[in-house]
């Protein structure tokens, strides 16, 4: 059975110039936006309480003496799972896209902008193609393992989002030992790249896959102590009670709060560059030295799996290191008893709570993807760096560096008064908008450089 | 607290679902035009060479042990990370602050930990382990 | 003051019944799959389903620490052991004779008799009776472990650290590039 999909989303944008705009539009802003949405509606009542009171006081119904409670409750759940799933293929999609087109800015060309609105749809063509290309597999692999290797990633990719928290409420589940639990996810995303490389029964792939091993559980051991730093400024391990340890305000924020945890901060973000195989530390699959490395065989849809779990991370490093030190889901000027105020005495919350929930999660969201337009940045103008750097960089600077932040901290924490770590937020905050307007003003004058007092935007 | 486990497997059985959607639109609407020279392992265009699955170098291998312990040590700081508040500190906490000193007992418990580890990583790196000079 | 759990409800007894038989059926792959990589992917399998295990029995940090120390850091020791010496072609030991066999079979029939004989003893025990009580309400929480770890086995905690610092020596001693000999050669290390 072949069905034939006529379908080249070129030539069917360039067609139905409307249609396109209004897919553009559906898939930019509309299928997101619903995604957020039904998070938002569906995430906070998901405790079996919660449930309860809705079906008490919306269907007149008794579910908690009912023998059906837990078959209700999982359904709920599995709605969850739903969503957070959806998310990360999203976002993987998505951010394919952001990537060539900011690509396409930095080294002055246009990238992708044919199907849709500035080539927004070229992630879906993408996906489609991929996914209906036809899967090879090596003769001489080991076929069950060559299946089951994206299959690990895929599962190293989606374990960090059960605990991932969007808004205050906006959480698929807070375990209390979120963090730990996190550092454990990363275990499958490396057996996912050995197996695959292992599996293949090709040069470049086995390269690839014991770089990409050595690579990924080295730089496990510096981010693991780094993520320590902010469980010891909140004293637990639940991702949310990290971020409300945190305020909403920058000086409020855990990187700002002692120098240790900014130092670490960096180390965090740079270890987990190295455990997504981000530039400039994709050595796994240098692509000028092992062809692909670790997915060289691959094809169709498993390329396109292990694609989108390399996108698909980014969203959990970004979003690691916004909760952990960037003050995650926070609103300047909104504490915990806001949200209590606003959720009211009842069990069902108030329409004012749902607005201040959307808040926390566009906070979360924008945050996050700042960092991520960071990491591409990074990836398009960083080279790569070489094996040997790789691991001198991670065990003899980045490990000790860690040790010691871990160390600092631990005094800091006993020692320094609240105003100590109150001056250090604003002297900390102060310092990096400096950096920050500095380096501003260094681009500015670069650019005016090369094209005069202009910066054009014209081909975006 | 099972409503964590609950939602870990459902997650893992709907990305499970993910994945077999994409296997059978592959399988039932992808096009299929199988050949030999298909599955060959890629080696630059030519025929593939020897064994692909050589020995590996042995340097891997302590690589592979550093990894092992520093995980381990990691996972034992974990709870002293939680906890080291009312572990390192002498008296009563006073709103989260040591008035009263630091107890060496306590706090001392967690730094011989990383120093003798630390020992290890200088060791191994001493050897050679890390350098790949 | 002890805190009483309801008994095992029907979701646990599920969970049970699947993670067990996860357990068992991952761990008749591993020793009966030939491909060595085959088989340690199968344990990865056991430890993930032993993992759920302890999580059913609320040991939630234990739960985590199983998946990030055996499916994860020793797993990729393992593979790269294999991988390292990869030895595919060579037989598996194997029992040989009538003799060794029999032993085998004896010697396996006995453990299972044993397990068999605690599982009906414990039964007569009313260990497996309506109700569980944890000595403590946040039992097997992260917290409680660092209190314990750092008051009663604050002794058995550091002389971990003196026994990963063995392993990091021994782990270099055992890969330690070949010497060259008097003789010019080089000496073939294991």
């Amino acid at each position: 059975m072949r069905i034939t999909l006529g379908l080249d989303s070129t030539s069917l944008s360039r067609r139905y110039p409307r249609l396109a705009i209004l897919a553009t539009l559906f898939m930019a802003f509309g299928l997101p936006l619903g995604l957020y949405v039904a998070a938002l509606a569906v995430f906070p009542l998901n405790t079996p309480e919660r449930l309860d009171a809705m079906a008490e006081q919306w269907l007149g119904y008794d579910l908690a003496g009912s023998p059906y409670r837990y078959i209700v409750y999982t359904a709920f759940l599995l709605l969850v799972a739903f969503i957070a799933v959806n998310y990360t293929a999203v976002f993987g999609g998505v951010s394919t896209w952001v990537e060539r087109r900011v690509a396409g800015r930095m080294q002055s060309r246009i990238g992708p902008n044919r199907p849709g609105a500035a080539g927004f749809l070229s992630w879906v063509a993408d996906a489609v193609k991929m996914i209906l290309k036809e899967d090879t597999i090596p003769a001489e692999a080991d076929h069950l393992l060559f299946r089951a290797a994206p299959y690990f990633s895929m599962v190293g990719l989606l374990l960090p989002f059960v605990v991932l928290p969007f808004g205050e409420a906006t959480v698929v589940t807070d375990m209390n030992v979120g963090v730990f639990y996190v550092a454990a996810a990363s275990a499958f995303v490396v057996v996912g790249i050995l197996v695959s490389g292992w599996a293949s029964n090709s040069k470049w792939a086995l390269f690839g896959g014991i770089r990409g091993a050595a690579q990924v559980m080295s730089y496990e051991i510096p981010a693991g102590i780094a993520m320590m730093v902010p469980v010891l400024m909140a004293g637990t391990l639940s991702m949310q009670g990290i971020v409300r340890a945190q305020g909403g305000w920058p000086w409020q924020w855990f990187v700002f709060q002692n120098p240790a945890a900014f130092v670490a901060f960096f180390i965090a973000v740079t270890a987990s560059l190295a455990e997504g195989n981000r530039t400039p530390f994709d050595l796994p699959e240098a692509e000028s030295e092992l062809v692909a490395g670790y997915h060289a065989e691959y094809s169709g849809f498993r390329l396109a799996i292990f694609l989108m779990v390399e996108w698909a991370n980014m969203w959990i490093m970004a979003g690691l290191a916004v909760t952990l030190f960037l003050g995650g889901w926070q609103v300047p000027g909104y504490g915990a008893e806001d949200y209590a105020r606003l959720l009211g005495t009842g069990l069902l919350p108030a329409p004012g709570w749902f607005g201040l929930q959307l808040l926390s999660m566009l906070m979360f969201v924008v945050k996050t993807w700042a960092l991520v337009f960071v990491f591409i940045w990074l990836r398009w103008t960083l080279p790569r760096v070489r094996v040997d750097q790789m691991m001198s960089l991670c065990w003899k600077y980045l490990v000790p560096g860690a040790f010691l932040c871990f160390v600092v901290t631990l005094v800091w924490q006993l020692l320094v008064p609240p105003a100590g770590v109150a001056f250090t937020g604003y002297a900390l905050t102060a310092l990096a908008l400096f950096v920050l307007a500095k380096f501003a003003v260094a681009t500015r004058r670069n650019i005016s450089k090369v094209a005069g007092h202009r910066v054009d935007l014209g081909n975006w | 607290m099972p409503s964590d486990y609950i939602a870990v497997t459902l997650v893992i059985l709907v990305g499970t679902v993910v994945a077999l959607q994409f296997w059978a639109l592959a399988k039932f609407v992808g096009e299929r035009r199988p050949s030999a020279a298909k599955d060959i392992a890629y080696e630059a265009g030519s025929d593939p060479v020897g064994d692909p699955r050589g020995r590996f170098p042995v340097r891997f291998y302590p690589l592979a042990i550093l990894f092992v312990v520093f995980d381990i040590e990691a996972a034992f700081l974990y709870p002293w990370a939680v906890d080291f508040r009312e572990l390192s500190c002498a008296g009563p906490l006073r709103a989260g602050i040591c008035a009263t000193g630091i107890s060496l007992l306590g706090f001392g418990a967690a730094l011989a930990f990383l120093v003798v580890l630390l020992v290890a990583l200088v060791y191994a790196w001493r050897k050679g382990v890390i350098g790949w000079e | 003051m002890n805190y009483i759990l309801p008994g095992p409800s029907l979701l646990d007894k599920l969970a049970f019944i699947v993670l067990a038989s996860a357990v068992l059926g991952f761990g008749l792959l591993t020793v009966t799959r030939k491909s060595a990589v085959t088989a340690l992917m199968a344990l990865i399998g056991a430890c993930c389903a032993l993992a759920g295990l302890y999580a059913t029995l609320s040991a939630h940090f234990l739960a985590v620490l199983q998946v990030l120390v055996y499916a994860g850091a020793i797993m990729v020791l393992f593979i790269f052991a294999v991988m390292i010496v990869n030895r595919d072609d060579e037989q598996p030991i194997a029992l040989r004779g009538l003799f060794l066999r029999a032993a085998g079979v004896l010697g396996a029939g006995y453990f299972f008799y044993r397990l068999a004989w605690i599982v009906v003893r414990e039964r007569r025990a009313d260990v497996l009776a309506t109700s569980i009580t944890l000595p403590i309400p946040e039992y097997g929480n992260v917290a409680s472990i660092g209190r314990l770890l750092f008051s009663d086995f604050l002794f058995p905690f550091e002389a971990i650290s003196l026994l990963l610092l063995v392993a990091v020596v021994a782990g270099v001693l055992v890969a330690r590039p070949p010497r060259p000999t008097p003789s010019g050669d080089r000496e073939r290390v294991a």
